[in-house]
C-alpha cells in the first residue's frame, strides 16, 4: 500500500513527533532516522489488514487536533510539544481503537528509532563496555 | 519461470520443531526425504540485529498477522528455515504429566505419548541439543531481579532449561543467536537431517496436498522470490507419504485448501500473554543474560512467569508516553527490566484460510474468555508485586485504564480492584497449538494416535496443531518428543512394509 504524498508528511511529523519536545529532540540529535522507511516496511510486510491499520492510523493521528481541540489544522501544523503531548493521550485514550492504532504508530517509530545506530547508541541499552584494560607499564632493567 | 519437481519417500512441509525433528528420525531410519518451507534459509551472519530487519527477515508478515475477535491478539511465527525455533528464547519444557496422562485417558492417546517410550525420544533430544540448564551467571539483570523478586514473595522461581549448551548471554534469541548457541532447528535438526541425505527447498510455498483417492500422494504450491511473490509452481510427490508441519496455523490452513474438514482447524489453542516494566535506580542491561533465563511455573494457577529480555524496539514501545517523557525514559534503556505472564487459556478457536489470501495466509479467531482473563489479572499483578520486592522504582503494569506508572508498592491493590477485559492489555499470542487435535475418535480429533489424518493414507500432521490440549508449558520440546515418537513408529512402519513388499 503505496502513501500518498501528504500521507507522507503526517507520517513523518507523527513518528518525529513521538519524541519531540519544543526544545528539540535529545533523542534523535543530528541522526538520521527513516521514519518513512519503517512505515514502507511494515506496510509492505505486514498483513493487508496492518497496512490498513497504519494507513488508518496515520489518517487518526494526522487530525488529532481536529478531533481532540477543534482546531482546524493536521499535526505536522502544531508545534512539537503539543504534537508529542496529543500522542501521548491517543496511546493511553480509553478508546481501544484509538489507542491500539496509536501504539501501532509507536512501535513503528520505535523500529524506525533503533533501526539508526546514533539513537540506539543513546538508548545505552547495549550493554556498556567494560572498562578498558590498560596495558601495564613495562619496566625495563637497566641491567638487561 | 522456476519451479520444483522433485520425489521422495517422505516430503515434509515446514522445517519448524515438527518438521526438523521428523525429518531427523526419517533420514536416520534411511528413508529418503523432501524438506520444504515457504521462508528463506537465514545464515546467521545475515540476520539483521536491528528488528526492523529481524522481524522483516525472520517473523511472518512481520508479526503483524492476528487473531480476529474482541480484539486482535499477535501470532508471532517465524518464516524461514528453523520456523519458530529460529525466533523463540529455546525453552525446553517436558510434557507434563497431568498431560500426559489426560491425553492417554481421555483422549486415547497412550501408545503415542507411553511414558517409557516418550521418556527417551526427550532423553535423545536433550542429549542431541545439549540441553542445560540456565547458568546463574547468564542469568543477567534482568532474571537476577526476578530471582531476588521471586524469592521475596516465597514462589516458585528456577533457572530456564534451554537448548542454548553454549550461550555467551547476547540476549539476541529474536533476532537468531549471533554465536549459533541456541540449537534451533536451522542449525541443528535440518542440517542433520541434510547430511542425512534429506533434500531443503526453500521459499516453497505449499498451498495444497495432493490425493489419489484418499490417499495422499503429494503436494503442490509456488516457488517464491525474495518479495514473496509467485515466481514459479512446486509438484513433489511422496512415495509413502507426506507431513504436515506447518505450525498450528498453517498446517489446518493447508489441509482445509486440499478440501478436509471435520476436526481440521476446529479447536485452536494458545498461551496468549502480557508484560510488566520495572524500572530500577541501579543499571539491569537488558542486553546482557538469556533472552530468558529465569521462570516462576505457578502451574495450578495456570499461568507461567518469565523474564523476558526483548530487544529495545519493543521494549521502547512498551514505555508510556511520549515526547520528553518517552525520550527520558528511552535514554535510560538499560535500567528496565521486563517479565511475562503466559497464560494456559481456556478459550478455543478456529483456524480458516483466509478469504482474499492465498497459500498459507490464515484467519484465526480466538476470544480469551472471562476466566482467562482473570489469570491474566492474576500475572500482571504478582508480576507487579515482584517488580517492586526486586527494588523497582517504577512499574509499568500496561493495563490501559488504569494507573499507567506505580510507584508504591501499595497501589498494586488498584490492579486488583477491577476485572480486565482484553483490550486493555496487549498481549501476544505465541504458543499455538491444537487445531488438529489428535485423539482416537474422529468425531473429537482430526488426527489418530499415529498422527495420520482421519478418513485418508498417506498423510500425517506432525506439529503442534496436534497436540490436542495446550499444555501450560513452552511447546517446543513436547512437540519434538511427540513426533519424534510418531516418526520413529511411521519409519519402522513403512520400512516393514518394504521388506515385506521385497
Amino acid at each position: 500500500m503505496n502513501l500518498a504524498d501528504f500521507e507522507r508528511r503526517w507520517a513523518a511529523a507523527i513518528m518525529a513527533g513521538f519524541s519531540a519536545t519544543d526544545a528539540g529532540d535529545a533523542l534523535v540529535g543530528d541522526a538520521t532516522v527513516d521514519y518513512l522507511g519503517a512505515a514502507d516496511t511494515m506496510s509492505a510486510e505486514g498483513t493487508a489488514s496492518a497496512a490498513l491499520g497504519l494507513r488508518a492510523a496515520i489518517w487518526l493521528a494526522a487530525h488529532a487536533p481536529l478531533w481532540m481541540h477543534g482546531r482546524a489544522h493536521t499535526i505536522d501544523e502544531v508545534r512539537p510539544a503539543e504534537r508529542a503531548a496529543m500522542l501521548a493521550r491517543m496511546v493511553s485514550h480509553r478508546t481501544y481503537f484509538v489507542r491500539g492504532l496509536a501504539t501501532l504508530l509507536k512501535m513503528t517509530t520505535a523500529l524506525a528509532l533503533m533501526h539508526s545506530p546514533a539513537v540506539r547508541a543513546r538508548t545505552h541499552y547495549e550493554r556498556r563496555a567494560e572498562p578498558a584494560r590498560r596495558a601495564l607499564p613495562l619496566v625495563t632493567s637497566q641491567g638487561s | 519461470m522456476a519451479s520444483i519437481d522433485d520425489i521422495a519417500d517422505f516430503v515434509i512441509v515446514g522445517t519448524g520443531a515438527g518438521g526438523a525433528t521428523a525429518a531427523r528420525v526419517l533420514s536416520g531410519a534411511g528413508h529418503s526425504v523432501i524438506l520444504l518451507e515457504e521462508g528463506p534459509s537465514l545464515a546467521v551472519a545475515d540476520r539483521p540485529r536491528d528488528l526492523l530487519g529481524g522481524m522483516r527477515a525472520a517473523f511472518r508478515d512481520m508479526g503483524t498477522n492476528a487473531t480476529i475477535g474482541t480484539m486482535p491478539l499477535p501470532l508471532l511465527q517465524g518464516r524461514c528455515v528453523g520456523g519458530s525455533t529460529a525466533i523463540n528464547s529455546g525453552i525446553i519444557w517436558r510434557l507434563p504429566d497431568d498431560v500426559r496422562r489426560d491425553w492417554t485417558e481421555r483422549l486415547g492417546l497412550g501408545e503415542l505419548v507411553d511414558e517409557r517410550g516418550l521418556s527417551d525420544a526427550f532423553d535423545a533430544i536433550e542429549r542431541e541439543l545439549g540441553i542445560t540448564e540456565t547458568v546463574p551467571a547468564l542469568w543477567g539483570g534482568n532474571g537476577e531481579r526476578m530471582a531476588r523478586g521471586a524469592e521475596a514473595l516465597g514462589l516458585p522461581g528456577k533457572a530456564i532449561v534451554r537448548n542454548a549448551p553454549r550461550c555467551k548471554g547476547s540476549a539476541q534469541c529474536l533476532q537468531g543467536c549471533p554465536n549459533e548457541a541456541r540449537q534451533s532447528m536451522d542449525v541443528s535438526y535440518v542440517p542433520r537431517s541434510i547430511r542425512q541425505g534429506a533434500r531443503l527447498h526453500t521459499r516453497a510455498r505449499v498451498d495444497r496436498v495432493r490425493f489419489e483417492g484418499t490417499r495422499a500422494v503429494g503436494v503442490e504450491g509456488a516457488v517464491l522470490d525474495a518479495a514473496r511473490r509467485q515466481v514459479g509452481t512446486l509438484s513433489v510427490r511422496a512415495r509413502r507419504a507426506v507431513i504436515v508441519s506447518a505450525s498450528a496455523v498453517q498446517s489446518p490452513v493447508v489441509l482445509r485448501r486440499s478440501g478436509l474438514r471435520g476436526m481440521v482447524g476446529e479447536r485452536f489453542m494458545a498461551h496468549p500473554g502480557c508484560a510488566v516494566v520495572g524500572r530500577f535506580d541501579e543499571p539491569v542491561e537488558m542486553s546482557f543474560g538469556g533472552t530468558q533465563a529465569y521462570e516462576v511455573p505457578l502451574r495450578e494457577r495456570r499461568i507461567k512467569l518469565e523474564s523476558l529480555s526483548l530487544p529495545p524496539e519493543m521494549l521502547a514501545a512498551r514505555l508510556p508516553g511520549a515526547g520528553a517523557e518517552w525520550v527520558e525514559r528511552l535514554t535510560q534503556l538499560d535500567h528496565f527490566a521486563q517479565w511475562a505472564v503466559q497464560c494456559r487459556m481456556e478459550a478455543v478457536g478456529r483456524v480458516r484460510p483466509r478469504w482474499f489470501g492465498n497459500g498459507s495466509d490464515a484467519s484465526v479467531t480466538y476470544v480469551p474468555t472471562r476466566a482467562d482473563m482473570l489469570r491474566i489479572r492474576d500475572g500482571v499483578v504478582t508480576l507487579s508485586r515482584m517488580m517492586f520486592a526486586a527494588g523497582a522504582r517504577e512499574v509499568y503494569p500496561g493495563v490501559a485504564g488504569l494507573k499507567t506508572v506505580l510507584r508504591d508498592p501499595a497501589e498494586v491493590e488498584l490492579l486488583e480492584a477491577s476485572e480486565y477485559v482484553p483490550s486493555q492489555l496487549t498481549m501476544v499470542a505465541s504458543h499455538l497449538f491444537a487445531s488438529c487435535p489428535a485423539g482416537s475418535d474422529p468425531a473429537n480429533s482430526a488426527v489418530g494416535p499415529d498422527l495420520a489424518v482421519h478418513g485418508t493414507s498417506g498423510l500425517y500432521v506432525m506439529d503442534a496443531s496436534a497436540l490436542p490440549t495446550n499444555m501450560g508449558v513452552n511447546p517446543q520440546h513436547s512437540i519434538m518428543g511427540v513426533v519424534w515418537r510418531a516418526a520413529e513408529r511411521l519409519a519402522q512402519q513403512e520400512l516393514r512394509a518394504s521388506t515385506s513388499a521385497a
